[in-house]
C-alpha cells in the first residue's frame, strides 16, 4: 500500500509538469483548431539559451525568466510566420505538417548549437527533501509542482472569466466571426493565446529542469506528444481537464513503471491514447465537439 | 451619414452585389428586402469588413472612407453589425454577452450603467442574466444580440433579420423593443428583413435586393408592401 501511494505522489509531481505542458497547447487547439507540433520544441530552444546563459555566469532564476519570454516570443514567432498563413487558406493539416517542421527545424538549429549530449544542472536549485507521511516520502519537489500547476490553473482560469482580453479568448473560441464584428482584433488575441502557451509551458520546463537537472534536445518532441496524450485524456475545452489529464498521465505512466515494467511505458501511454480516441473521443472533461484536424 | 456606391462584392469570381447604391441619413431606418439569396446578408457583411468588396466600391460614413477596413476599425467608427441567426456565445453568460459586446469601450462604470440599464428594459433576459446565453429561448436571444450591438454605442446599428425563425408574436415584441430603442437613441439602421410587412411598419425608406442589385427604392409613406413584392423577381425571365 505504502509502495502504492508513493508511486501516485510521484507520478503527481510528473503529471504536474505535463499538465502545464498541456494548458497552452490545448488551449491553442480549442481555441483556433491548430495542433501546435512546434510546442515542445520552442519551449527546449528557449531553455538551451537560458542554460547558455547560466555558463555565462547569470543567476539561474534570472536565466529562466529570459528563457520564459524567449520562449513566449517563439511560440508567437511560430504562429505568425508558419501557421497563419496555411490556417488563413485553409489549410489545417498543412498548417499540422508544417507545425512538426517547425519542431525538427528547431530541434535541428539546437543539436547544431548545443551538440546532443544531455546538459546538466547544478544540485540545490530547490530543497529536495521530503516529509514523512505514515511511512509515504512526499517530495518537496512534486508537490511543489502541484501546487504551482493547481495555482497557475485557477489564475489563468479567473483570468479568462474576469479580463476582457480573457473574455476575448472565450468569445473567439466560441464563434470566430461573431467575435471580430465586438471590436475584437483576433490577430492580437491569437498572439496572446500562443505567448501564453509558451509562457505557462516554459513554467512546466523549468520544474522539469528543478526535478531532473538536465535537458536534452530529444525532450521537445516529448513535451509536445505528453501535451498532446494529455489534452485527448482531459479532454479539450476546459484549463482544468489539462490539469487533470496531465495528472493522470503522470499517475500512469509513474504506476506502469512500478508494476509492469518501464520498457512497456510507451506501448501502454499509446495504447491509452488509442482507446480514449476510439472510445471517448471528448476526453474525460472535454464538451461534445468533433475532434478536428 | 452611411453612403454606398458601386458596392460589388463576390466569393471568388462571380459578384453577388453588382454596383449596388445607397444612403442611410442620420436617424433614418433603411430596410432593405428581397428574395433569398438577393445579396442582403453579403451587403451587410462587406459594410462592418468582414467581405473585403470590388476596388470600385466606395463605402463613405461619416466623410470617411471605410472600403477595406478591419471589423475592429469599423466598430470603433460606430456600426456595429447584429449578425443573422442570433449569434449569442452560447457558453457565456447573458451579461457576458452583452459586455464582450462594450469591448471597444474603455469607460467601464459607463459600461456596467448601459448593462443595467438594458437589463432593466428588458426583464425577460434580465432573470437569466447569469446562465449561458445558449439556454435562452430564440427570442431572448435576438432581444440579447441587439442590446450587445448597441453596447459598442454606434451611430449606424446593420441589423440582420431580427425575424428570423421566431413565432409571430415575438416577431412583434423584438420589433416594439427596436422601435423603443430607435427613437430614444436617434440612431441611424440599416434593416435586412424577408418579412416586408414588420420592416416598413419601423423604416423610413425601403428597398429591394434582387440579382445582386438594387430593383427599387422608395419612402414606406408612398408605398404598399405588395408593390415592394412585386419587385422581388424583376429580373427572373425578363432579359
Amino acid at each position: 500500500m505504502d509502495y502504492f501511494l508513493q508511486q501516485l505522489v510521484n507520478g503527481t509531481g510528473v503529471g504536474a509538469q505535463y499538465a502545464l505542458w498541456c494548458v497552452g497547447y490545448g488551449m491553442v487547439y480549442q481555441v483556433l483548431g491548430q495542433l501546435h507540433f512546434a510546442h515542445g520544441d520552442t519551449l527546449v530552444f528557449a531553455a538551451f539559451v537560458g542554460f547558455t546563459l547560466i555558463v555565462l555566469g547569470m543567476p539561474f532564476w534570472i536565466a529562466m525568466t529570459l528563457a520564459t519570454v524567449l520562449a513566449g516570443l517563439l511560440a508567437i514567432s511560430v504562429e505568425r510566420v508558419v501557421y497563419r498563413p496555411l490556417i488563413s487558406r485553409n489549410l489545417v493539416f498543412m498548417a499540422f505538417v508544417a507545425a512538426m517542421a517547425a519542431g525538427f527545424m528547431l530541434r535541428a538549429i539546437v543539436q547544431f548549437f548545443w551538440g546532443v549530449q544531455p546538459r546538466n544542472f547544478d544540485e540545490g536549485i530547490l530543497p529536495t527533501g521530503s516529509w514523512d507521511v505514515f511511512g509515504v516520502r512526499v517530495g518537496y519537489l512534486p508537490m511543489l509542482n502541484l501546487v504551482v500547476a493547481v495555482a497557475i490553473v485557477i489564475a489563468f482560469e479567473q483570468f479568462l472569466r474576469r479580463s476582457k482580453h480573457g473574455q476575448a479568448i472565450v468569445a473567439i473560441s466560441e464563434d470566430r466571426s461573431t467575435a471580430e464584428l465586438m471590436g475584437i482584433q483576433i490577430n492580437r488575441i491569437i498572439a496572446l493565446i500562443y505567448g501564453f502557451s509558451g509562457v505557462i509551458g516554459m513554467i512546466g520546463l523549468i520544474l522539469y529542469i528543478t526535478n531532473f537537472r538536465t535537458l536534452t534536445i530529444g525532450l521537445g518532441f516529448a513535451i509536445t506528444l505528453k501535451a498532446f496524450i494529455a489534452a485527448i485524456i482531459g479532454g479539450i475545452g476546459s484549463i482544468r481537464a489539462a490539469l487533470l489529464g496531465g495528472i493522470l498521465l503522470g499517475i500512469t505512466e509513474s504506476m506502469v513503471s512500478a508494476y509492469m515494467s518501464s520498457i512497456l511505458l510507451d506501448a501502454t501511454v499509446f495504447g491509452l491514447l488509442i482507446v480514449f480516441l476510439l472510445l471517448m473521443p471528448n476526453g474525460l472533461m472535454g464538451q461534445k465537439t468533433q475532434l478536428k484536424l | 451619414m452611411l453612403s454606398v456606391e458601386n458596392l460589388t462584392v463576390g466569393y471568388g469570381k462571380a459578384p453577388v452585389l453588382n454596383d449596388v447604391d445607397l444612403n442611410v441619413a442620420r436617424g433614418e431606418i433603411l430596410a432593405v428586402c428581397g428574395p433569398n439569396g438577393a445579396g442582403k446578408s453579403t451587403l451587410l457583411r462587406a459594410l462592418s469588413g468582414q467581405l473585403k468588396p470590388h476596388q470600385r466600391s466606395r463605402i463613405e460614413f461619416n466623410g470617411t472612407s471605410i472600403v477595406g477596413k478591419n471589423p475592429a476599425y469599423i466598430v470603433n467608427q460606430g456600426i456595429a453589425l447584429c449578425p443573422e441567426g442570433r449569434q449569442v456565445f452560447p457558453r457565456m453568460t447573458t451579461e457576458d454577452n452583452l459586455r464582450i459586446g462594450a469591448y471597444t469601450r474603455t469607460d467601464r462604470s459607463a459600461v456596467d450603467a448601459d448593462i443595467e440599464d438594458y437589463l432593466a428594459q428588458w426583464p425577460v433576459i434580465e432573470r437569466r442574466r447569469d446562465s449561458s446565453a445558449g439556454l435562452l429561448s430564440g427570442g431572448e436571444q435576438q432581444i440579447l444580440v441587439i442590446g450587445r450591438a448597441l453596447m459598442s454605442n454606434p451611430t449606424l446599428l446593420l441589423l440582420d433579420e431580427p425575424s428570423l425563425g421566431l413565432a409571430p408574436v415575438l416577431v412583434d415584441r423584438v420589433y416594439e423593443g427596436l422601435k423603443k430603442i430607435t427613437q430614444e437613441r436617434e440612431l441611424s439602421v440599416l434593416l435586412v428583413e424577408q418579412n416586408v410587412v414588420k420592416a416598413m411598419e419601423l423604416a423610413d425608406r425601403i428597398a429591394v435586393l434582387s440579382h445582386g442589385t438594387k430593383s427599387f427604392e422608395a419612402d414606406v409613406a408612398s408605398v404598399t408592401s405588395d408593390e415592394v413584392g412585386s419587385h422581388y423577381f424583376e429580373h427572373v425571365g425578363g432579359e
